[in-house]
Formats: C-alpha cells, sequence, structure tokens
C-alpha cells in the first residue's frame, strides 16, 4: 500500500505524542515493505528528506507575527492546502489522519480517491463537542464525522468520540517501541522525578508540579527533579524561554529550587536512559487522550504518577506500575491541596519503584502497547479502510 | 577586477546560505528553530569573520546551537566552552572541552592554543577591566591567531529610545538562545579599541551589526508594533551607529597588522 500520513507538525520541530506515535508507526509499516509518505511542516526551507524507508516531505510553515497575533489556526489551513496538494500529486491508496491534519478530508477523499483512517487523538476539555458548535465550526470537524475509519486512543476515549459526534467509534492506541525504550541504566540513588512533558503547555501541569516539588524535597531533600521536556510550542504558547526559569524561581522555594535541573528537551536517544534511571515519571496532565510519556517510562521499567483520568486513568489502573492523582479541572493544576496530594503519590511512587519486581511489572504492563502489536492493528485498519474505500468507488462506478 | 563590496557581498551571502542550510536540519524544536532564526544575523557574522582567517582550531566561548553546528559544519577542529543556563543537544554537550558558569570557563587559557577565539557577549559580562578579559580571551589565541569579540552595544536604537523613558535594563539577556549572561558594563566600539591597545592587541576589524531579524516571527504582534519593528531595523541596516552589536577582530600588535 502507498500510505499517507499528513501532519502539520513532526521530528525534530515538534516530538510530542503525536509526532512519535506517527514515527513509529510509519518506520514498522516502512519495514513491512509499504510505501510510507510523511507530509509535514517546517519552519524553515521546504525540503525532502528520509528516515530509513519513509519519506519525509516537509512544507513551508505559515509563520508570521501578524498570524499569530490575528489568527494562529490559519496555519492548520495553510498546511492543509500545502499538504493537499503533496496528495493530489502523490495520489497515496490510503491516508492516516488526525486531528489539525486536513478538515477538508471528506472532500479529498472523493477528488482523490483516497479512503483514510483519522486517529482523534485529543479528548476532554481538548475535544469540542460537535452538538454545540455553530455550522463554520461543525464543517471544520467534518474530517472525523466522515471518516472511512474512525479510532480514538483508549476505550474510553473513543466513547467520548461517540457521545460529542454520534458516531461509530473504534481504539488503536499509540505504539511503544519496546526495543528502544528498555530498563538500559541502574536506577539512580537519590532517586530522581522525570518531568519530560512540554514545560509550557498549561494543561501539562508543570506547575502543579513545581509547587508539589516543594513538599517531595522537604520530606526528601536528597531527591532531585529532572525537567527535561520541551519550551513550549508556536501557536500555543507564545511565553519565552527565559520564562521557564522564571516559573521556577516563582513557585519552587529556594532550597527546593538546588535539587530542579532544568535540562531541555535533548534528544530520543537520551530518553530510555533518562527513564530507566529515574525513580518516578510524572505526568500530571488534563486534556490528555493518551499520555506516552507514561508507556515509555513503563517500558524502561519506572513507575509512573498521573492523573487518575482520560487516557492516563486508563493507563496506570495498577498499582503495580504507579500512582494516580484526582485531577478535573483547570482548577485542580493551580490548587495546593491538589500540590499536596501529588507530593504523596510521588513520594509513594519513589518506594515502589525501589521494590524488587517493579521493573519487571512496569515493563509487562507496557508489553499490551508494544510497536509490534499496534503496528499489527494499524496495518490491518489502514487494509480496512482502503478496502472499504475501492467498494465506495466500485459502487459508485 | 571586481569591486570589494561585490565580493564581499558574496561571500556574506555564501556565509548566509551556509548558516541557513545548517539551521534547515538542525534537530531543534521549532521554538528553539524560531529564535535561533531570529539571532541568525549575529552568527552569520561570527561565522564570516571566522572563516576569512582559514584557521584549523577554533575556540567558542559560550556559543548556541547554531553557531556551534556551523563551525562544526565547516570543518574546523572546534573547541566548545559551553556557558550554564543554555540547553544544548547531547552532541554539542559531548563535545564541549569545558562548561560550566563564566568564572570557570575562564579560569585557566586553553590546553591546546586555537587560530581562533571566538567570544560572543562575554567581554561586556565579566566585571573586570575589558582589556584584562581581553588579556584573559587572547591567552588562549595561537601566535597569529585572532580574538573575536562580540559586544551589545550601548547606543543601538532599542537602548537609546528606552533612555528617553529611564533608566535601561543592561542584564536584559541579548537572546534566550544565548546564555544568559549579566551585562556588568556598556563597551562602545572605541571603548573596546582602547581596551586593545592597552591589552596588547591591535583591532584589526570593527564592524557593526545588527545580531537579530526584525521580528521573532512566532511572536504574536499588532499591524503597529509589527510595523514599528521593521521601521526600526530598516533604521539599523541604514544607520550604523545605531546598530545592536560591535564585532572586533584582534591580532596581537606585536604579530600582524
Amino acid at each position: 500500500m502507498r500510505i499517507a500520513f499528513p501532519y502539520p507538525s513532526y521530528w525534530p520541530y515538534v516530538r510530542r505524542g503525536v509526532e512519535r506515535c506517527i514515527h513509529d508507526v510509519a518506520g514498522f509499516l516502512a519495514e513491512r515493505g509499504h510505501d510510507v509518505h510523511v507530509i509535514t511542516s517546517t519552519p524553515g526551507r521546504p525540503r525532502v528528506a528520509h528516515e530509513g524507508n519513509v519519506k519525509v516531505t516537509y512544507v513551508r510553515q505559515l509563520s508570521h507575527p501578524l498570524v499569530f497575533g490575528y489568527r494562529p489556526r490559519l496555519r492548520y489551513l495553510a498546511f492543509a492546502a500545502a499538504a493537499s496538494r503533496v496528495l493530489a500529486a502523490e495520489r497515496p491508496d490510503v491516508a492516516h489522519l488526525w486531528n489539525y491534519s486536513i478538515p477538508w478530508a471528506p472532500v479529498l477523499r472523493s477528488w482523490l480517491s483516497m479512503p483514510y483512517v483519522l486517529q482523534v487523538g485529543v479528548r476532554g476539555v481538548r475535544l469540542p463537542d460537535a452538538r454545540n458548535l455553530r455550522p463554520i465550526a461543525r464543517l471544520m470537524t467534518m474530517d472525523i464525522r466522515k471518516a472511512n475509519q474512525l479510532v480514538a486512543l483508549t476505550a474510553g476515549g473513543a466513547r467520548e468520540v461517540e457521545v460529542k459526534f454520534g458516531v461509530k467509534c473504534g481504539v488503536l492506541s499509540p505504539p511503544v517501541d519496546m526495543r528502544l525504550f528498555r530498563d538500559v541504566a541502574p536506577r539512580t540513588r537519590p532517586p530522581v522525578v522525570l518531568f519530560t512533558s512540554d514545560l509550557l503547555d498549561p494543561l501539562k501541569g508543570s506547575r502543579l508540579l513545581l509547587r508539589a516539588w516543594n513538599e517531595v524535597w522537604r520530606q526528601m531533600p536528597e531527591a532531585r527533579l529532572l525537567l527535561a521536556g520541551p519550551y513550549g510550542l508556536p501557536g500555543f504558547n507564545a511565553l519565552p524561554l527565559a520564562h521557564v526559569q522564571t516559573m521556577i524561581d516563582d513557585l519552587v522555594k529556594p532550597g527546593a529550587r538546588a535539587a530542579v535541573d532544568l535540562r531541555g528537551p535533548g534528544s530520543l536517544d537520551s530518553l530510555p536512559a533518562l527513564y530507566s534511571s529515574s525513580a518516578v515519571t510524572v505526568l500530571p496532565s488534563l486534556g490528555e487522550a493518551f499520555g506516552m510519556v507514561l508507556t515509555e517510562s513503563l517500558a524502561c521499567g519506572t513507575p509512573v504518577v498521573a492523573t487518575a483520568g482520560e487516557g492516563p486513568g486508563e493507563i496506570v489502573s495498577s498499582p503495580d506500575v504507579g500512582r494516580t492523582v484526582d485531577l478535573t479541572s483547570a482548577a485542580d493544576l493551580e490548587s495546593d491541596e491538589r500540590a499536596l496530594q501529588l507530593a504523596d503519590a510521588i513520594l509513594s511512587a519513589i518506594e515502589l519503584a525501589y521494590a524488587p519486581q517493579t521493573t519487571r511489572l512496569c515493563r509487562e504492563w507496557a508489553d499490551r502497547w508494544s510497536l509490534d502489536r499496534i503496528g499489527a492493528q494499524e496495518e490491518t485498519l489502514l487494509y480496512e479502510a482502503a478496502s472499504a474505500g475501492l467498494s465506495l468507488e466500485n459502487a459508485s462506478a | 577586477m571586481q569591486a570589494p563590496e561585490a565580493v564581499a557581498g558574496r561571500v556574506a551571502a555564501r556565509t548566509s546560505e551556509r548558516v541557513q542550510r545548517v539551521l534547515d536540519t538542525l534537530a531543534v524544536t521549532d521554538l528553539v528553530y524560531h529564535h535561533l532564526a531570529f539571532t541568525q544575523p549575529l552568527v552569520d557574522v561570527l561565522v564570516r569573520e571566522t572563516s576569512r582567517q582559514n584557521p584549523r582550531r577554533v575556540i567558542a566561548i559560550g556559543p548556541n546551537e547554531l553557531l556551534a553546528a556551523v563551525l562544526i559544519d565547516l570543518g574546523f577542529d572546534v573547541d566548545l566552552w559551553l556557558l550554564d543556563g543554555l540547553p544544548l543537544s547531547d552532541d554539542l554537550r559531548s563535545r564541549a572541552s569545558r562548561s560550566g558558569q563564566l568564572e570557570e570557563v575562564l579560569a585557566r587559557p586553553a590546553d591546546i592554543l586555537a587560530d581562533i577565539v571566538l567570544a560572543p557577549y562575554v567581554v561586556e559580562a565579566w566585571s573586570a577591566e575589558p582589556a584584562a578579559t581581553l588579556q584573559l580571551l587572547a591567552a588562549s589565541v595561537a601566535p597569529g591567531g585572532k580574538l573575536i569579540v562580540a559586544v551589545r552595544s550601548p547606543d543601538e536604537l532599542k537602548r537609546r529610545w528606552r533612555r528617553t523613558r529611564g533608566p535601561t535594563p543592561d542584564d536584559m539577556p541579548p537572546s534566550p538562545v544565548w546564555p544568559r549572561l549579566q551585562n556588568m558594563q556598556r563597551l562602545g566600539a572605541a571603548q573596546l579599541v582602547s581596551a586593545g591597545d592597552r591589552a596588547g592587541l591591535a583591532a584589526i576589524r570593527v564592524l557593526r551589526t545588527t545580531d537579530h531579524r526584525a521580528f521573532l516571527r512566532t511572536e504574536p504582534l499588532s499591524v503597529s508594533r509589527w510595523g514599528s519593528k521593521t521601521v526600526g531595523h530598516v533604521a539599523k541596516r541604514l544607520i550604523p551607529a545605531i546598530r545592536d552589536c560591535t564585532v572586533v577582530t584582534y591580532a596581537r600588535s606585536n604579530l600582524s597588522m
């Protein structure tokens, strides 16, 4: 099959969940002999690159202060237009889309005879309720409502899509590459608490973690907090990089501040060692459809602390692999009470990390999301979508 | 014969293209990309001044990701002295022979002297008398080599404008992708030249340059702010005296001129 993955952001510029997911699945499908093409955008000049057998086309991003000042979402539409041109030239057999890929995907499908799978990568506060949307906004979600195959990242996510959009939705979770993410380094003492998510995305919970850190450090002064996430994304957060240090200075008390290491995003290759050597990975986020940080950490044998709801709650459903905290609203992310609960959960997870069976249990737990399993599910889904597209084409002929 | 300006223009364009090519393929997040692109003009100048000397070994003190990557791409033997507070790629970190606060990094001369020592925004961040700082930096320069420093100009347009409205915040970092060094003193081009004289260094080239583009592409701006930034940038291109930065290339007085 000739498979296209159009999505506005990708490596190396953005390394969040969706981009990681596309990277891993694209690589898996290319290894299986498919012709895989990732279509994405670059802040620099347009170019074509190859990652192994995967072709990556970078179209130019629409980045201008006036666009960011007045209509940041124009950038998605500009990408969708550029990606549509590439798809029209390439005419793949099937496309795998995510939210924000191409809002007019149903039109493109008719024009190019290109069926598509759409994976809904957001939920909760980030996923609009189609029943409450105005006509233009409803038009912008037609890609979800008209997909050949619609999937969410977890069973709970699929239920939410079905309720909000009134369409049938399956499940395809993001994979974790168990060969890359494994326990490659011994757990260090004193314990390291790891945060690898976006420090400036308010819904990822970095502010809550920094508040909780004061209490963790009070009870365990030898512990260290390692901040190894990226610093914000254009269009989502325009704060300067220096704001991260200011945020730490504002929220963390002087003594505890010395135990905070602001490392920056680093490279993918460094992640397995970071996860393995840490005692616990923390993701106290909201609106999280899945939480790949969690499955990566578990694959490396390191327990996690996450929110009890949404995607993370469905991943951390066993006390053998981590702890959860009830976070349901943006107010929770600023709450002192929740910060204390998060601190308790982190301290408990640190204790769990040094229990003899924990590494094995975490890794076994993560195996259900292994790239081999999920990649095979993805391949089946794409075959089904492609053959459904062909049937539709034959019927209309 | 071609006019020297035409040759210089072509060299500048070639350098800029090379820097842009490295930036296009640098494995950085897009926020960092945009900040590096914003401050690319200074990197262009530093790379051009370095390449002009055909060095083999270069010491870069407090470089950002782009400057270091371009120097490596050019095939120089690059020794990186990294300053704390600026996240850099693991690859660059692994190439650094020194890292830490400015005091630690400059504690002693290089073990192996270099043909070029590059020090952007370092001289004004050191509390010592500028001549002493230049002497300290020049101690790592091999015989016949050059010291290149970049210093934020006290007479740049933005500071002139701010002076009309109150005190100038001198500790403002030049950009988030350069190390956050505190500005301990204000040094103009004339002071740098005379400091060089006192240190036994001749300023063989003094350039007034802009150290950033008109605007950061990801900064949300209204039409009026965007317009004023663009006009200010055009003014700086036309009037060297109000540009952001002074880049001085020094040689030992007794060895070259």
